[in-house]
């Protein structure tokens, strides 16, 4: 084993040497993003044009195999410079020692300001007091709806802003065996979490307390849209993008996603269509919705933190984040404008709607309590359990979660 | 005199008739693979189903023959996949042939170590592969990713190919002593003839599933110009959004030419077999 | 000579996969978190990570379901398998050009295959609701699942045991079955008495090659329904992947994985042991 790992420190040596021969630092950046639209392909394009003794190149990793890929790289030791990683993922790296902490250089750094960042977003770089960090964008849900067939049915966009609202809505523009009122997806993996978190938290609750009526409340309606036929069974195994894409081929009138179907849906859309902030729960007046989006990291062992840091100073510029709205993500930061080529209508909403978006965690355990979530929703909307009974089941779960 | 099995007329009619709709039935899913990358992303959710597509565009192929990688992603598949299947015709054909010939506990051990090997899922063999590679300075190769597909493919040669290589009669083997082959001119010269059709069939499928591989080459290349189609193919799955439509058009594109490899030699590989040289 | 013929292809997988084998069973005896991770000596827990997962109720269901989808491809892929080597071996023309076709399933990369079963087994938009007439939660009832995603594998693998098969059933030979013919037998007869006995030892390699296939079957089920609803459809290999890289859990991954290890090391005996009786030729 000695020996090995003696092979092994000699043969970074050997590699970390000949990358000095050159004299010029080559930054292993890994991300998820395969639209050509985003800003990340022409932010790192710039990047390189800066200073040519730097150069990023990326891998364009496929996104279920993001975190196996970083695992792996972990465990053998040999970890790229730079990562985007899904906000909600970050904490469980920090507290596994696997990102390097960048408090100090966002202290000492004249691009990076905390205080430039809108509070969700800056808070999910954070953890325990300290950045982790640099969020790259922001999205978050709204509601899509089909314009034709509200006007047909003289349902105003305005009723839909609460639940009991969009819940006639969804019944009125049921047209059974033909179109379902509201898509949405209740799938068992994070992006079911993403969907419900919302609900949850309008309802006034949150994801340590399942066992109340308020988080009844949100369950019970999703259990009771399907049921009652005005929502696809289907959205238990239904992507988001796959309830967008009923919404389009107009068999849901309504469907709750996120910024980054604008292109799509202005390109395959036949109908006219809008989107609005989401409902609040009557009565209760509460507006909130789930925060998206990548942050960037330094994984630890990344061979030149400093030129790490410089290309997520770069990528977190207003050169590059001005671009965000290209491929409908918005800017994590307050002080920058984004260029709002298309979609104004939207952008209004979404920005609106951002002010309500809240982070998921931070906390290191989130995916696990984010499973736990998901059984619950799929129990009580397979009508396994009831929903109190789901969530009771849910509270014992995460509680015991530590 | 009419050989066995062989029908004329109208019962060669009816049997060609029933062979149709067994194909067509099971190819179903297959033609709904070509039609969804002829619609767009939504008319794939349309209710009730489009069978066949409204207005056909071939916007998605043509999308994918533009990708400047995809001609790199496709030769990669086939130098992955070709040098997989010779290294496993090699050791697969003189494994199964000392696996049928010797009767020993070894032979037995040596069995069951073959399939027990396989029980892990790849995604979990994949990390302790990796740091295998990287001590011996195999990452970032094809030889990596082509020795690690091996291990695959090559317990199915083993384990297939060790009963065919038993039904081989030892006499031809016997007589071959007496005109004074040693064994190895005898497994050379006698033996792997014999096996020949055999060895296609069985090279034709480590082919394919060398070809379709996806977490290897993806874990121990981290370089895109040595990555196969399949690992380009999962890369239009994204995050929020996934273009299936893509994804079904480069899968039509990535599959075509392995069919059309396969449907050419199928008379020596699938007909081969009837051929029947171990009578 | 055959020592060195079999020491060759051993000592290949030993050293390529030995090691990554080892590495896994090790683990399921550590406690393995992102921080221990990077290391190789990790602290030692005993068996505790398989008495965890066999004190949770999921462990159960999930084996339930292994057990489910392994028996239904094996049984399926085996019977439809057969069936079609047998019709392909009649000589009518075409016969060899359609029997090749088949394996053009085998050939799609098991995320399409999985994501064109998702689309055909959906409820409104699906094919096979269309085609039935039904109305059917295929994926998202939990007492459908199940079978949905199994289907979708038979459909998969089976091309792959019907080739096996057609080399073995091409291999009968010819002068056996027209003498029974000559003798009065049957088809049936023919199939039982002639064909069953000569394509034994390959029907037996084929089974236990679609065991350990199935029992590994990721993608296809990823694609389809995540191993919903309520992993009702969830295998070990998709739960082995969800405790290591969802929920950081390596050893439990590990331990849980190591139950498909254990199955396929009790399949593997039971073949070894039952073709020490092949006839030798």
């Amino acid at each position: 084993m000695k020996r090995l790992l003696v092979a092994a420190v000699a043969a970074t040596a050997i590699a970390s040497a000949s990358v000095a021969a050159f004299a010029e630092t080559k930054l292993d950046v890994w991300h998820v993003i395969n639209i050509d639209k985003d800003m990340v392909h022409d932010g790192i394009k710039s990047f390189n044009e800066i200073d040519q003794n730097v150069q990023a190149e990326e891998r364009i990793v496929p996104f279920a195999q993001l975190e196996p890929e970083l695992l792996k790289a972990i465990a053998t030791g040999d970890v790229p410079d730079a990562v985007m990683l899904a906000s909600n993922s970050v904490p469980a790296f920090v507290v596994g020692n696997a990102l390097m902490d960048l408090t100090e250089m966002v202290a000492g750094s004249d691009k990076v300001n905390g205080e430039d960042y809108h509070p969700g977003p800056w808070n999910s770089a954070q953890w325990d007091g300290k950045v982790y960090a640099v969020p790259r964008a922001a999205n978050t849900l709204a509601l899509y709806y089909n314009k034709d067939l509200l006007d047909e049915k003289g349902i105003s966009v305005e009723s839909l802003g609460t639940w009991d609202g969009l819940i006639s809505a969804a019944e009125a523009l049921t047209v059974p065996g033909e179109r379902f009122g509201l898509a949405f997806s209740a799938i068992a993996t994070e992006e079911g979490t993403f969907q419900f978190l919302p609900w949850l938290w309008q309802a006034g609750a949150d994801i340590d307390t399942l066992d109340t009526p308020e988080a009844a409340s949100a369950l019970q309606v999703w259990v009771d849209l399907v049921k009652n036929g005005h929502s696809s069974k289907d959205v238990l195994t239904m992507r988001q993008f796959e309830g967008t894409s009923t919404f389009m081929a107009e068999n849901a009138a309504l469907v709750i996603s996120g910024p980054w179907e604008l292109p799509r849906i202005e390109k395959d859309a036949k109908f006219n269509w809008g989107v609005r902030t989401l409902p609040v729960k009557d009565g209760v007046n509460i507006e909130a919705s789930a925060l998206g989006d990548y942050n960037w990291v330094i994984p630890t062992g990344a061979k030149d933190p400093g030129a790490s840091f410089k290309f997520i100073e770069y990528m977190t510029s207003e050169d590059v984040v001005k671009n965000a709205w290209d491929s409908g993500r918005l800017s994590a930061r307050a002080d920058i404008d984004v260029l709002v080529n298309q979609w104004p209508d939207a952008f209004a909403t979404f920005n609106e709607q951002m002010k309500s978006a809240r982070q998921r965690g931070p906390d290191p355990k989130y995916g696990e309590k984010s499973r736990v979530i998901q059984k619950a929703i799929q129990q009580a909307m397979t009508e396994e359990l009831t929903v109190e009974a789901a969530l009771t089941e849910a509270a014992a779960a995460i509680a015991k979660i530590k | 005199m009419r050989t066995f099995g062989t029908f004329t007329g109208y019962r060669s009619l009816i049997l060609f008739a029933i062979g149709i709709t067994l194909v067509s039935i099971y190819l179903f899913p297959v033609y709904w693979m070509v039609i969804s990358a002829l619609k767009t992303s939504t008319e794939i959710f349309v209710r009730p189903p489009t069978f066949v597509p409204e207005a056909p565009t071939l916007e998605n192929f043509l999308w994918i023959a533009e990708q400047p990688k995809l001609l790199t992603f496709l030769a990669n598949s086939f130098i992955i996949a070709t040098f997989t299947t010779i290294i496993t015709l090699i050791l697969g054909s003189i494994g199964a042939y000392a696996m049928a010939r010797w009767r020993s506990w070894v032979v037995d051990a040596a069995l069951v170590l073959v399939l027990v090997m396989q029980a892990f899922p790849e995604a979990l063999l994949a990390t302790p592969l990796f740091l295998l590679f990287k001590q011996v300075d195999l990452l970032n190769t094809y030889t990596g990713v082509i020795l690690a597909t091996s291990t695959k493919t090559l317990t199915l040669a083993l384990v297939v190919l060790r009963p065919m290589f038993a039904q081989v009669p030892k006499e031809l083997e016997e007589a071959a002593f007496v005109d004074g082959c040693n064994s190895f001119q005898s497994f050379i010269q006698i033996v792997l003839p014999i096996m020949l059709p055999g060895l296609l069939v069985i090279g034709a499928l480590c082919f394919i599933l060398a070809y379709g591989q996806f977490v290897y080459p993806l874990s121990l290349t981290t370089r895109a110009d040595l990555h196969p189609a399949t690992v380009g193919l999962y890369g239009f799955v994204g995050a929020e959004y996934a273009d299936w439509h893509r994804v079904m058009a480069y899968a039509t594109i990535v599959v075509s030419p392995v069919v059309v490899l396969f449907l050419l030699l199928q008379r020596r590989i699938v007909g081969g077999l009837t051929a029947g040289a171990l009578k | 000579m055959v020592r060195v013929f079999l020491a060759l292809p051993m000592a290949f997988l030993l050293i390529l996969i030995g090691f990554p084998v080892l590495y896994n069973v090790l683990m399921s005896f550590q406690d393995v978190t992102l921080m221990t991770l990077p290391q190789f000596m990790r602290p030692w827990i005993g068996i505790s990570n398989y008495t965890t997962l066999l004190g949770e109720k999921v462990t159960y269901e999930v084996l339930a379901n292994t057990f489910v989808f392994v028996g239904g491809n094996v049984v399926f892929q085996i019977a439809i398998g057969l069936s079609l080597a047998l019709f392909f071996e009649l000589s009518f023309p075409g016969a060899k050009f359609m029997r090749g076709l088949f394996l053009v399933a085998w050939m799609l990369p098991p995320l399409v295959i999985g994501s064109v079963w998702k689309w055909l087994f959906a409820t409104e938009s699906g094919a096979i609701n269309a085609i039935l007439g039904s109305n059917m939660n295929w994926l998202s009832d939990p007492s459908t699942a199940l079978w949905a995603v199994t289907t979708a594998n038979i459909w998969f693998g089976t091309p792959f045991s019907m080739i096996l098969l057609s080399a073995a059933v091409s291999n009968v030979p010819k002068e056996l079955l027209e003498a029974a013919s000559l003798d009065g037998a049957g088809p049936i007869r023919r199939f039982i008495y002639i064909t069953l006995p000569a394509i034994s030892a390959s029907l037996l390699a084929v089974v236990s090659l679609t065991i350990i296939y199935s029992m590994r079957a990721f993608d296809v089920i990823w694609a389809m329904t995540k191993g919903g609803p309520v992993d009702s459809s969830t295998i070990l290999p998709l739960f082995s992947y969800r405790l290591s890289f969802d929920e950081f859990k390596f050893g439990g991954g590990a331990a849980a994985a190591n139950f498909a290890f254990i199955i396929v090391f009790i399949v593997a005996l039971i073949y070894v042991r039952s073709i020490k009786h092949e006839k030798i030729l």
